[in-house]
């Protein structure tokens, strides 16, 4: 039976390896945190209990009160403390900081990079794209439900132009030169100041600008932002969709 | 945002909520439509049957007059000779009951319920005031009850005036022992959901007020000379409306007054607390229970408990309260040596608690979909979603859940047999044990087939699981009213309630128990194949 199917077919064999934080930390309303982390834990059949200690540190965690009594933060953290302390190989958290405050959003992602340390993969789904570029190794993007781009945020970059801005010492300085090269588009100019997109290998372009009277020259590379809005303006019409990464 | 039309949004603001309100309660509006106005109807049918003549009337009606037990149940005997008093005597001191209990439970439901899942945020953040918020809820409910209230008077016009037993005057005098009650007790729930920060609590709160407001009630009618006491309960007001007969400003004022000063209570609490909390401090933090954590099922009977309590409590209640009545009934049969001769003593005694084992498979049954409804409220709610992503099978869940309804409810009809046995006791008659376990026992293949069905409709329509009571409603009525609109046999027996025979006037017949258990296993099965290849379905 090929990989995917037994995915399907052995449900309860897989969830064995894998721990699942919900977008919408709906819980038990009437069980404490701390009973609620023992009701998840006995459902998996286990967890490492001295690591969930130091998570509910971590994370500033009052597992005496009751759900219902809870923020939405606090609730999510529930969640991420109960995932993470099951040691699953794999962790599949879809939009797990909604709710988490500055310092929290700070403990989540020593807590991944230790998860990572140890060998874990986590699947993180989320629209909080600089959280996707700080913690994830592969990025994937989805849109309407396909896997439209994946690689590396480096690989993503190959697509995408970088940003090219020159700042000229004269006025009115002529760049035909430069619009005529392969793989250049100008963004825009004014009387000192060009600002390019560029594709491919830079050296041409920097052959050019070293006849012209360049004063200060940024070159910066695409945002996952930027990325994922080349992707998505591809059609605008279509549904908005999410990165995935891991 | 658009500046809200203050001249139009007033109103329509209002119409949307109240529509809202309208649609959530339908199906409990129909079931209760039905079920009061054929309980109301029942009563006429019984009148004219069990009196024939005036004469025999008054002969039988002495013995419903003095006893204790009865007065507990139905209330003051006031004008039971007649067939508007009777029927208020016999169906419309239940249906006070019912409608009380089904006000509480809607009003709960909109108001603390509505902020319990977070909704009431959304819908205050919106343009509408929480004092338009909550009128909407009030007055939907208000509309439903006067909707069950008319069809109850309309129903009760269209089968008591022709025969010459009451006027249509006496109707609807019979329709504000309807509709009060829920207008009373709506506001009571009102108030509840204003002091108690869950639903959970402001329907336990209501129940207990109901509950106490039965017993003082209880206590004046069967005392001699307190009939003052009357007047310090709202059922104790109910009953002075007295139909027939003109009913006295003095209770009507009552009732009007107690809903408004309810109403006028709540309005500063309303405006004054927090979204999300009631007036009295919450207990938000203790140290942890670990007990019944183990599994999905066990966590569900923890969750489940104070529902499961007062349902096994009221039964018990009702069980020995209509213990007590066993030895009235068995007099009653052998002071009528004409009834007496056909029946027996025995027959008398089996009989009645046949009788009664007939309303506890209803009860139990009731309560089997209100499980399985609880357990939807696990997946409507998101937090199926969690628990299926722990190593945990899908089967698994829901076997547990719906076994779980299934034993709760036989446990029902367990108590119920304990809670007669009691009655009968302190009354002075001693009731067969072996007789008792064999009718509750008897009633497991209703349970089966109705906890199946539960399944089922869990499986392949989850939002309709409500639809679990209708069907036991209607299976009930079908059993109790068909018989007197002479369908065939082969139709009265598509009701499971009516196709099991009637333990221990009957002995024990294992056919139909066999097909319902069957039945009821089958379409579990479907149910389950279905859950496991659905989609989760929220909201």
């Amino acid at each position: 039976m090929p990989a995917s199917a037994r995915l399907w077919a052995e449900p309860v064999e897989v969830h064995r390896h894998v721990a699942y934080v919900a977008s919408e930390p709906t819980l038990w309303p009437t069980l404490t945190g701390a009973e609620t982390l023992d009701y998840l834990a006995n459902l998996r059949g286990g967890c490492d209990l001295a690591y969930r200690d130091v998570l509910v540190r971590r994370f500033d965690f009052d597992t005496t009160k009751k759900i219902r009594a809870l923020s939405k933060g606090n609730r999510q953290k529930v969640q991420l403390v109960a995932a993470f302390a099951t040691r699953a190989d794999v962790l599949i958290l879809d939009e797990p900081t909604t709710g988490l405050d500055p310092l929290m959003e700070a403990a989540f992602r020593e807590t991944v990079h230790e998860a990572r340390d140890r060998g874990q993969t986590i699947f993180l789904s989320s629209h909080v794209l600089s959280e996707v570029e700080l913690l994830c190794d592969r990025i994937g993007i989805l849109r309407a439900g396909r896997l439209i781009d994946d690689g590396t945020l480096a690989e993503l970059r190959h697509l995408s132009a970088r940003t090219v801005e020159v700042t000229f010492g004269t006025p009115h300085v002529d760049v035909t030169l430069v619009r005529e090269l392969p793989g250049v588009v100008v963004a825009s100019m004014d009387e000192r100041h060009l600002v390019l997109e560029v594709r491919g290998d830079m050296s041409p372009l920097l052959g050019v600008l070293a006849r012209l009277p360049v004063t200060t020259l940024d070159s910066r590379e695409p945002s996952l932002e930027e990325i994922f809005l080349v992707h998505y303006r591809r059609d605008v019409a279509d549904p908005a969709g999410e990165p995935v990464a891991s | 945002m658009n500046s809200p039309d203050r001249s139009g949004s007033a109103t329509r603001g209002m119409a949307v909520l109240m529509r809202r309100q309208l649609r959530a309660n339908r199906m409990s509006l129909v079931v209760m439509t039905v079920l009061v106005a054929v309980t109301s109807l029942a009563q006429i049918q019984g009148y004219v049957s069990a009196f024939p003549n005036a004469a025999l009337r008054q002969a039988l009606l002495v013995p419903f007059a003095d006893n204790g037990a009865l007065r507990v149940l139905y209330g003051y005997p006031y004008d039971i000779g007649d067939a508007t008093g009777w029927v208020s005597w016999r169906s419309m001191s239940v249906v006070e009951i019912v409608m009380a209990v089904w006000a509480m439970v809607v009003v709960s439901g909109a108001l603390r319920g509505e902020e319990d899942v977070g909704r009431g945020e959304l819908a205050l953040s919106r343009p509408q005031p929480r004092r338009r918020w909550f009128a909407a809820a009030l007055t939907a409910t208000a509309v439903e009850a006067v909707v069950i209230g008319a069809v109850a008077v309309a129903a009760m016009a269209a089968v008591g005036v022709p025969q010459g037993l009451m006027t249509f005057g006496n109707c609807v005098e019979l329709g504000l022992q309807v509709v009060l009650p829920a207008l009373l007790f709506g506001a009571v729930a009102a108030l509840t959901s204003q002091l108690l920060g869950t639903v959970r609590g402001a329907r336990l709160a209501g129940a207990a007020v109901l509950a106490v407001a039965f017993m003082v009630r209880a206590v004046a009618d069967t005392g001699s000379g307190i009939g003052w006491v009357r007047w310090l309960t709202p059922l104790g007001w109910f009953e002075q409306l007295r139909p027939p007969g003109v009913p006295p400003a003095a209770a009507l004022l009552a009732i009007l007054a107690g809903t408004a000063i309810l109403v006028a209570v709540c309005l500063p609490v309303l405006s004054g607390r927090d979204i999300g909390r009631g007036l009295l401090p919450g207990h938000d933090a203790r140290s942890p229970r670990r007990a019944l954590l183990g599994t999905a099922w066990q966590a569900a009977v923890r969750d489940e408990l104070p529902q499961l309590g007062t349902w096994l409590v009221a039964a018990v209640a009702c069980a020995t309260l209509m213990g007590g009545l066993a030895r009235t009934v068995i007099d009653f049969v052998r002071d009528n040596p004409a009834i007496a001769r056909v029946l027996g003593r025995g027959v008398a005694v089996d009989g009645y608690v046949a009788a009664m084992f007939s309303l506890a498979q209803v009860v139990a049954a009731l309560l089997a979909v209100a499980l399985v409804a609880a357990a939807r409220g696990e997946e409507a709610t998101g937090r199926l979603e969690i628990l299926l992503a722990m190593p945990r099978t899908r089967v698994g869940w829901l076997v547990g859940r719906v076994t779980l309804a299934a034993a709760a409810a036989a446990l029902l009809a367990l108590v119920a047999a304990g809670g007669l046995w009691v009655g009968a006791e302190l009354s002075g008659e001693r009731l067969d044990v072996g007789s008792l376990l064999m009718a509750a026992g008897n009633c497991i293949p209703v349970i089966v087939v109705t906890a199946g069905f539960a399944g089922f409709v869990f499986g392949v329509a989850p939002r309709a699981v409500a639809s679990g009571y209708a069907l036991v409603v209607v299976a009930y009525l079908w059993d109790a009213v068909g018989a007197l609109f002479a369908v065939p046999a082969w139709t009265l027996n598509l009701s499971p309630f009516h196709a099991v025979a009637r333990v221990p006037l009957e002995p024990f017949t294992a056919a139909p128990a066999v097909v319902l258990g069957l039945l009821g296993a089958a379409l579990f099965t479907v149910g389950l194949v279905e859950f496991r290849h659905r989609d989760l379905v929220t909201g």
